[in-house]
């Protein structure tokens, strides 16, 4: 009897020390997190100037988002970035990372190291250097390896051609994330037990055919987690974009997160911004869940 | 692998080396640009973007330091990093071994919400974000408003990630400290930190990676004052002023880059440990 008071005792400090432990990062978590969502939310159905009280204007902001055309156009593009850059993005991490996972050695380290550091960097100054690539002078290096090749005829105005530069972007995007992907889908493999090759391997397979039916089954969960985590990198792209086009030409590169950081910050219409936020935030969300049923479909256990 | 499919896959494997060489040629190559660029002089870029530099010119990284303010900018942007990595580190430590080791009550539902609030973007955040700390006056001290959004926002992630490597420790070893009659923080500081560096190592760096280059909360915090304005901004506002003098602009981006590289290599065994202990997954 005594000793079951006592445990309880124990007990209840232990759970009291645990909630004292979570009271900082709850305390940051709540005014970082979760009070401006709320308020966000809220403000998202009023218009206000960013003086006085808000008033009160019920989906006046979303009709406006989808009936403009600027900033439908915005979201279009962002979607359209999201897409590609996570196709490529996947493509290029998880084949680099099989690679990699083949051909094992000093190689296979020092070209992880260097695949990885893409994500490293940040996209300003990726854009930085990109905007230096793609450069529409002669001065752009592209342009400059494409006309040493004697392949004048491809050279472009990559960065202000209404056909490139939503191209341009989505590839860069994709390029950086693909790092990530590489990292992840590669420790994933390293973690497959090497027994699970041994019929493969009495069988007589080749390597292609151990990574369609071994490997790419057993590190899908890590591949659908990757992807989300892509998805929404891209969706937000905000920096490269400012870095390079800031938007233009004519708005032909705008995407949802600068519009909105306009329309609150430069036209101080904070109402409309945050709808567009809380727009985003959605399609964001249906993103993931499209994405994550596209590769859906029973976990191994290993 | 036994000697026969050695013999037999060597064609491909080869083919497949010479592959990967070649996509390293191509990753490396815009570096390599970028650094031979800096060194030139822009009469020398403009005549020839090819040519090798004649003498090496260390000139474009001293400007980019003292007329750039490219120093500056990196020194605020070190104090930011590592204020917040060290506020992060901290206090996602002490919640994740609470929601791992100290019978919290309803531990999933906590995870949930973690869950959610990692994946929401920051877009959705940040304007009512930036009038509670105007509201605050937190504005005017350099450094605090941009970093308790970084700290914030990634809280959730890095708590998740630690709460299933502390998932890993096994319990029997916290009982017996406390059998010892050890407090709850010795126990963690002196038993469990020392078995979590690798996924420490890879907590940081991936917070680091977000820290040192994010741009719109940067942008937002520093819209009024010239104070406290890290690199991301800092390499914008030289992009403006110097538009496409490109010598100087590689010295800048070549400037920010091999830090990171540097700590990246030196770190990448941890790193690699932490992802493939903790198998992460979605």
């Amino acid at each position: 009897m005594d000793r079951k008071v006592k445990k309880k005792g124990v007990n209840r400090k232990i759970v009291l020390a645990g909630f004292l432990f979570m009271l900082p990062a709850f305390l940051i978590i709540l005014v970082t997190i979760i009070i401006p969502l709320l308020w966000n939310i809220y403000l998202s159905f009023c218009e206000w100037k960013g003086g006085g009280t808000p008033s009160f204007v019920g989906l006046a902001n979303y009709i406006q988002s989808f009936t403009t055309k600027g900033t439908r156009d915005a979201i279009a593009h962002s979607l359209f970035i999201g897409i590609i850059s996570t196709l490529v993005s996947v493509f290029l991490g998880v084949g680099f990372a099989l690679a990699l996972y083949r051909i094992k050695g000093k190689l296979s380290g020092a070209a992880r190291v260097i695949f990885y550091s893409p994500s490293m960097i940040p996209m300003t100054v990726l854009g930085l250097l990109f905007t230096f690539i793609f450069a529409a002078s002669d001065k752009g290096l592209l342009n400059a390896v494409l006309a040493a090749m004697g392949l004048e005829s491809l050279k472009h105005a990559w960065l202000s051609d209404r056909n490139t530069v939503l191209w341009v972007i989505a590839f860069i995007q994709g390029w950086r994330s693909s790092g990530t992907i590489m990292m992840l889908s590669y420790t994933a493999m390293l973690n497959i037990p090497s027994s699970l090759f041994e019929s493969a391997e009495l069988e007589g397979c080749g390597f292609i055919k151990k990574s369609r039916y071994i490997i790419l089954p057993l590190i899908k969960q890590t591949v659908r987690l990757a992807l989300s985590m892509t998805l929404v990198w891209a969706f937000k792209t905000y920096d490269l974009v400012w870095t390079m086009t800031q938007g233009g030409p004519a708005n032909l590169s705008m995407t949802a997160p600068i519009m909105m950081i306009k329309t609150g910050f430069s036209y101080n219409q904070y109402g409309y911004a945050a709808a567009i936020g809380i727009i985003c935030t959605v399609l964001i969300g249906l993103c993931i869940i499209f994405g994550r049923s596209v590769l859906k479909g029973e976990n191994y256990e290993y | 692998m036994n000697t026969k499919t050695k013999t037999r896959l060597k064609m491909p494997y080869i083919i497949l080396c010479i592959i990967i060489i070649a996509c390293l040629a191509v990753y490396i190559f815009p570096l390599i640009f970028s650094v031979v660029t800096s060194l030139k002089s822009s009469e020398e870029f403009y005549e020839s973007i090819w040519a090798l530099p004649k003498e090496f010119l260390y000139s474009n990284y001293i400007e980019a330091f003292q007329i750039g303010k490219i120093g500056a900018y990196m020194i605020n942007s070190i104090i930011i990093s590592a204020v917040s990595l060290v506020s992060i580190q901290v206090f996602a430590l002490l919640a994740a071994y609470a929601l791992s080791r100290l019978k919290i009550p309803h531990v999933e539902a906590f995870l949930l919400v973690l869950l959610l609030l990692q994946v929401l973007p920051t877009e959705s955040v940040i304007i009512p974000l930036y009038i509670i700390v105007s509201k605050l006056h937190l504005l005017s001290v350099p450094y605090l408003a941009t970093i308790l959004g970084y700290v914030g926002w990634s809280l959730p992630g890095t708590i998740i990630i630690l709460k299933n490597y502390f998932d890993t420790v096994p319990i029997d070893l916290l009982e017996a400290a406390r059998i010892d009659g050890s407090s709850e923080f010795q126990t963690m500081t002196k038993i469990i930190l020392p078995l979590m560096k690798a996924p420490m190592v890879t907590c940081l760096i991936m917070n680091f990676t977000y820290v040192w280059g994010e741009l719109m909360w940067a942008q937002v915090t520093t819209l009024l004052t010239d104070k406290g304005v890290t690199i991301t901004v800092g390499l914008l506002n030289f992009q403006g002023q110097y538009g496409t003098n490109w010598p100087l602009l590689t010295a800048a981006i070549v400037t920010v880059i091999v830090p990171l590289l540097i700590i990246f290599v030196a770190l990448q065994k941890y790193f690699v440990a932490g992802l493939t202990a903790g198998g992460v997954k979605g």
